[in-house]
């Protein structure tokens, strides 16, 4: 699956919306990114944490988006080089955090409720400490293992990392053995 | 679904929570400041007198301190300057997103201390550090700098390689063992028993990387990267820590003499030891590592010791525990040893090119340094016209193409100059994608005859050193194993190069001589090379391996040429490479034999090569490459045991069945002595187990050699022109399947001196058998290539030797 599939988007967005998007007009380019706004929100809400943090880093992610509008080429998909973006905002906005804060995630993490009714993950969803082991992780696996499991597959995650599929899929696994680990450790107690 | 499935469900399942209220009108009212912003950016762009102004005023208003001031960074070391220029970066940095960050005060508040924090600490490195290296650079014992791009080759040294065994406390725990090579090659080799071992072989003369391992519980995968540039930010492969952009900047430090690092030993090996602050880099955790102790093998740049620490809690080791340097490199250490069982091809779009050629494929001035460090040479230049490249691991500066990459080595010392094309969207770092804002210095460096370089100069722990900036239209990154006075320095004397100022480029060949394939592969002094079918002209380096190991025996087929890599250890492999940037594909064939008459089938599926152990009997061997089917042929002759011996290239008829091959041995006889054959045979290699078993073409007295099937399924050979006349060689087109002579093509021109075909060491035609290359090695041993396109042959100015097309 490619990113723009990935994203949920079940067509990208409408060519003219684009183009007049990369012509600047602000309105155009808020339908593009209200477009993608699902995914990207779940990728910056489970890095970050905290629905501040990720409104923060959305605001901030879509305004460079839009300056940036006018330098992509159209290589890839939108849906695409928007989760490049975010990603990277993302990455920035914890760097800036690392050093104030011990959990730099917050901790709505560790009270917030798993569905239970989602089948066969709520046999792991619905251990509270998963959204912890999760944030605990390093930024690197826990990034990758987000992108696999919303459905990027190796080479398009590898793309929004700017990392080789191989450093991806080995992020991926580290990640989920860490989580394998930290669960079966709160299991234990 | 497995229990990672599983997990992966979970983790997807895990609730997100919408946007708080107001999120979208507060986006709104960001968007349209951000569009006023970039309409008055366009204003004032529109207002300047010509670029190099505009340009200046603009990266003046993004760079505190930046704005004309073309002093080198000498000027940094005074305390304010330099304290300037590093909380400036700070803030800097952030200046072309000004309207973001100053609608939103709250995010605005929460991290004003943490990045005063970190500017303060930041500042205070980039201080000592600019300063130390740039009074190192005033040192009279100091190398002088040599203004040249291409100055005379001094006598090859004996190439270097690496090999050292690493213990890693903290991360992931366990050890690897590296063995890196002076041309930038390197093996990346997991020692530790976790469950998850993924190895990484990055091979500089081929630009492929491959991971390669067990990337989950019992998932063995092999990933692929084709296209890899030698260095700079648009690598997009990860590097082992000892070869990291902190063993770089240590490296650039210890040459020049800084203060911060001192002279020591490690495992016997001299050092240079830093023990210091660093910039903030580790993330997500609590663990954020902001002092490192670094051990820097002074002959290698390579690190031997690296520890982090968060203040005075360790983070994580990576130690060597033992370091060899030795001369050659094995270049089958960095390909993977099992059998790549799965691919998933990535490219990330460089293709060798020349300084010469790139301007042309890029379609802007092609800058390159006229002063570079003593000991640097021109190593490999590669161009990216295909894949965005996102610059720089996790960049979110926009991706671009028509980039040029290109690097000067030193031994293991390296530095790269990547140029890529200017937008009003490149905003930031291009290494700031690497993992932190650093502490940076700006500059204003003058250009001769183009806009100045707005930019900015970087040489602080952990950050690889670098200085990069724009000028004009483009933009200029120079990174590397250099100190900033060589950075200065390099930046300095960027000019667009001139075909004189190429080192890789051959002399124009002769005048055009007739319609046909536009290009042909052959090699130059050992690299793989695509030449100019018109002029002869080098266009490009494929590969960059000198005679040793070798490159032999390309094959072009369709996009894409063929080779055989063997080092002298009795180890070979039959690769691939895209001739436009295409892929590089996992060795084809990898054997503990000597490889040598490859032939590629028109379809790409079979190939066939005459398979030479060390300790064996060769024999020849085909293999399907759609099914991993091979098959062996016995070379001998039945009837004596004797040794049969395929010449030249054997050729694949259209069918992808049977194959042509030029045979030479000897039969047995009535008398002790046998008598000795040279034939043509075609061999059926679904039915037939021995070479001889193929059908012999005959019809004419003399021998028949370097048969190319055509199209058509007729087939082509040298021959004589004349019966009984061995001394006039003539292309001779014959129907295989009666051994009925159809035509004789034409007569070959050049130095056969009595030989006839003998003397002919490479024979190629096109498909439709309308034009043909030849090459004949005369009595001093000199090649000489030759064109035919239907008339007289003509010779073709060329370096090349082994063409094909």
């Amino acid at each position: 699956m490619n990113a723009a599939a990935a994203l949920g988007a079940t067509t990208e967005v409408a060519p003219a919306v684009l183009a007049r998007a990369r012509r600047g007009d602000p309105v155009a380019f808020g339908q593009v990114v209200r477009h993608y706004d699902s995914r990207l929100r779940g990728l910056a809400y489970r890095m970050l944490g905290s629905r501040p943090a990720m409104d923060d880093v959305l605001q901030e992610a879509y305004v460079k988006a839009f300056k940036a509008l006018s330098g992509f080429r159209g290589e890839s998909t939108p849906g695409t080089w928007l989760y490049r973006i975010v990603y990277r905002c993302c990455i920035d906005a914890l760097r800036k955090e690392a050093r104030d804060a011990s959990d730099p995630v917050g901790d709505d993490w560790r009270e917030r409720p798993s569905d239970p009714e989602r089948e066969p993950g709520h046999v792991v969803a619905q251990r509270a400490d998963l959204a912890e082991a999760l944030a605990r992780l390093p930024v690197d696996q826990r990034s990758a293992l987000l992108l696999i499991a919303d459905g990027l597959d190796y080479a398009a995650a590898a793309d929004v990392l700017g990392v080789a599929p191989g450093t991806v899929a080995s992020r991926a696994s580290r990640a989920r053995a860490a989580l394998r680990s930290a669960l079966a450790d709160g299991g234990d107690q | 679904m497995t229990y990672d499935d599983s997990l992966d469900a979970a983790v997807r399942a895990l609730p997100v929570e919408d946007h708080g209220p107001g999120f979208w009108a507060e986006l709104d009212q960001n968007l349209d400041a951000a569009a006023a912003d970039v309409r008055a950016k366009r204003a004032l762009h529109a207002d300047g007198a010509n670029g190099s102004s505009a340009g200046a005023d603009e990266r003046g208003a993004q760079l505190p301190g930046g704005a004309g001031r073309p002093a080198p960074p000498a000027a940094g070391p005074s305390s304010g300057a330099g304290g300037g220029g590093g909380a400036g970066a700070a803030a800097g940095a952030s200046a072309p997103d000004a309207p973001v960050s100053s609608l939103s005060d709250e995010r605005a508040r929460r991290r004003r201390a943490n990045l005063a924090r970190v500017a303060a600490v930041a500042a205070a490195v980039v201080v000592v550090a600019v300063a130390v290296v740039w009074n190192g650079a005033r040192n009279d014992d100091r190398q002088e700098l040599n203004v040249v791009v291409d100055p005379p080759a001094p006598e090859a040294p004996r190439p270097l390689t690496l090999t050292a065994s690493y213990e890693v406390t903290g991360d992931n725990g366990g050890g690897f063992r590296l063995t890196a090579a002076d041309d930038g090659s390197f093996a990346w080799v997991g020692t530790s028993t976790d469950d998850v071992t993924v190895d990484l072989y990055y091979d500089a003369s081929t630009g492929l990387a491959v991971e390669s391992g067990v990337i989950s519980r019992g998932e063995v995968a092999s990933f692929v990267t084709a296209g890899v540039p030698a260095g700079g930010p648009d690598r997009g492969i990860a590097v082992p820590p000892p070869l990291g952009s902190l063993a770089d900047a240590v490296t650039a430090m210890g040459r020049a003499q800084s203060g911060e690092v001192e002279v020591a030993t490690f495992l016997d090996r001299p050092v240079w030891r830093f023990d210091g602050p660093i910039v903030a880099d580790a993330l997500g955790g609590d663990g954020t590592p902001d002092h490192a102790v670094v051990d820097v093998d002074q002959q290698t740049g390579v690190a031997l010791s690296i520890s982090l620490r968060a203040g005075d809690v360790p983070v994580s080791e990576v130690v060597a525990t033992s370091a060899v340097v030795g001369e050659g490199i094995d270049r089958t250490a960095f390909g993977p040893v099992s059998p790549i069982t799965a691919a998933a091809d990535f490219d990330r779009g460089f293709a060798p090119s020349t300084v010469e050629a790139a301007g042309g494929q890029v379609g802007y001035p092609v800058l390159v340094p006229g002063a570079v460090p003593e000991g640097f040479r021109l190593a490999s230049v590669t161009v990216d016209t295909e894949v965005p490249s996102t610059t720089g691991a996790e960049g979110s500066n926009p991706p671009v193409t028509d980039i040029v990459s290109m690097q000067w080595r030193n031994g293991f010392l390296s530095f790269t100059v990547t140029l890529r094309p200017a937008g009003e969207a490149l905003v930031t770092d291009p290494f700031g994608a690497e993992g932190m804002r650093f502490q940076a210095e700006p500059q204003t460096i003058e250009l001769a005859g183009r806009p100045a370089l707005e930019g900015e100069l970087v040489v602080s722990p952990p950050a690889r050193p670098h200085l990069w900036g724009r000028t004009g239209d483009t933009v200029v990154t120079i990174d590397g194993d250099l100190t900033a006075d060589d950075l200065y320095q390099a930046a300095r004397s960027l000019a667009p190069a001139t075909v004189e100022e190429s080192s890789v480029t051959s002399p124009p060949g002769g005048e055009p001589v007739g319609d046909g394939p536009e290009q042909f592969v052959g090699l130059d002094s050992g690299s793989l090379s695509v030449f100019s079918a018109r002029t002869g002209a080098l266009i490009a380096h494929l590969t960059e391996d000198g005679p040793d190991p070798g490159h032999s025996e390309p094959v072009l087929v369709g996009d894409a040429a063929w080779f055989i890599r063997s080092d002298r250890l009795c180890r070979s492999s039959i690769l691939k490479v895209g001739l436009g940037g295409g892929l590089f594909n996992e060795p084809a064939v990898t054997a503990g034999a000597t490889i040598s008459g490859l032939a590629v089938s028109a379809d790409s599926r079979m190939v066939a090569w005459v398979h030479e152990p060390c300790d064996g009997d060769a024999v020849l061997r085909t293999k399907d490459l759609s099914t991993g089917r091979e098959r062996s042929f016995t070379l001998a002759d039945r009837s004596n045991g004797d040794a049969v011996v395929v010449v030249g290239k054997p050729s694949w008829a259209p069918d992808g069945r049977r194959l042509a091959l030029h045979l030479t041995g000897s039969r047995a006889t009535s008398s002790d002595e046998g008598e000795g054959f040279i034939e043509t045979r075609v061999l059926d290699t679904f039915t037939a187990d021995a070479a001889e078993d193929g059908q012999s073409l005959t019809g004419t007295v003399c021998s028949l050699r370097q048969p190319v099937y055509l199209a058509d399924g007729t087939l082509v050979v040298l021959t004589c022109l004349i019966d009984g006349e061995p001394d006039r060689a003539a292309a001779v087109r014959f129907d295989p399947a009666t051994g009925e002579r159809l035509e004789t093509l034409f007569e070959l021109e050049g130095p056969l001196q009595g030989a006839g075909a003998e003397a002919v060491s490479a024979f190629d035609l096109s498909p439709d058998g309308r034009h043909a290359l030849y090459e004949v090695v005369d009595g001093e041993g000199l090649s000489n290539v030759y064109r035919w396109d239907g008339g007289t042959p003509v010779r073709v100015d060329t370096t090349a030797t082994q063409p094909s097309w």
